[in-house]
């Protein structure tokens, strides 16, 4: 065997038995075959008196057997983890109490928009406005319960991957797996994403259209900038 | 010769060559390989398998006219190490000796 074919053979048999330091350990061959070279051996003489790249290698591999590092987190890391998870739980109570909030506005604004423009007033909640400024305010309403809407669908979706991420996290620290981590961010499918993209956008253009046009006409009819005055909404 | 009681005291072997001064790896290598029947290649595991118990260091020297090579010197820990060694070793091969020696008698 010559000198290359012996040394690309003990890096194949180190790579294979997972030895650290692989390229440490075959300078010291090659420094081995550098000074029997320099003795006058032949290449093929040296290998043979090596020994097999593969006994040699396997006596490395029985060395780092003794110093491997134990797999798995330590009582310590799972200590961190464990006061972690507590603090992520917290988080996501918050998070989770926002999202609730979110759904109810969309909820409550939904309801108050359809009364103001079917003219269904409960209980007298509502205050006196012409029927034409309250149908373009209920549509306006919509439009916010729509904004509302779409934004408790990415915040529902948020906290749902964010939790199943750091799920995925804390297994793969503490069992020292590698199954690939998870991304924080919402995954939807495209189509879904486009659904809510969509509604999105006309949510804040009929909102914001609406109200305007709303305040205007509203405005209009009171004679009056402060229209709320005039028809003593707040007495 | 066995090659398994072999392993055990080319540590001690190693451990010996390196209480005098520092030495290469070639230079360990080719002494022990002179008067024991080993491969060449065996030196180099113990070597590294002494440095990952921390009873030998490393570190490179330049020589004139060739490569740096990689020196390796007793820690501390290898000094006491080897002292509590030879001495276990000595007393385990009077052991022996005397053993296999009365055995002999016996038979004669």
């Amino acid at each position: 065997m010559t000198r290359n074919d012996y040394l690309d053979q003990l890096r194949a048999e180190l790579k294979k038995n997972n030895v650290a330091d692989m390229a440490d350990i075959v300078s010291e061959y090659e420094q081995h075959f550098a000074f029997k070279l320099a003795d006058g051996y032949t290449e093929e003489e040296i290998s043979a008196k090596l020994g097999s790249p593969k006994t040699i290698a396997a006596q490395f591999d029985t060395i780092k057997e003794t110093g491997k590092p134990a797999s798995g987190a330590g009582f310590f890391v799972k200590l961190a983890l464990a006061f972690t998870a507590i603090f992520e739980a917290m988080f996501y109570l918050v998070f989770l109490a926002w999202s609730i909030i979110l759904g109810a506005s969309s909820a409550t604004t939904a309801v108050l928009g359809v009364c103001l423009g079917i003219r269904f007033n409960i209980e007298g909640l509502i205050p006196y406005m012409p029927y034409s400024g309250s149908l373009l305010l209920g549509l306006s309403v919509l439009g916010l319960s729509g904004i509302f809407g779409a934004a408790t669908v990415y915040c529902f979706a948020f906290l749902k991957q964010m939790i199943r991420a750091s799920v995925r996290w804390h297994k793969n620290t503490v069992s020292g797996n590698t199954l690939p981590p998870l991304p924080f961010n919402p995954q939807f499918r495209p189509k879904t994403k486009r659904t809510l993209r969509t509604v999105m956008l006309w949510s804040v253009i009929v909102f914001g259209v609406m109200f305007v046009i709303a305040f205007v006409v509203l405005m209009l009819q009171a004679g009056t900038a402060g229209f709320w005055h005039h028809w003593n909404w707040f007495v | 010769m066995n090659t398994q009681y072999k392993k055990g005291v080319l540590e001690l072997c190693v451990l010996s060559m390196l209480k005098g001064r520092d030495r290469y790896g070639y230079e360990i290598s080719e002494t022990l390989a002179k008067r024991i029947d080993i491969a060449d290649g065996t030196v180099y595991p113990i070597l590294r398998k002494l440095k990952s118990d921390g009873l030998v260091t490393t570190y490179l020297s330049e020589e004139s006219g060739g490569p740096p090579r990689k020196y390796y010197s007793l820690t501390e820990l290898g000094r006491s190490t080897y002292d509590a060694d030879r001495a276990d070793y000595l007393e385990f091969a009077k052991t022996v000796e005397s053993i296999i020696k009365e055995n002999k008698d016996d038979k004669e």
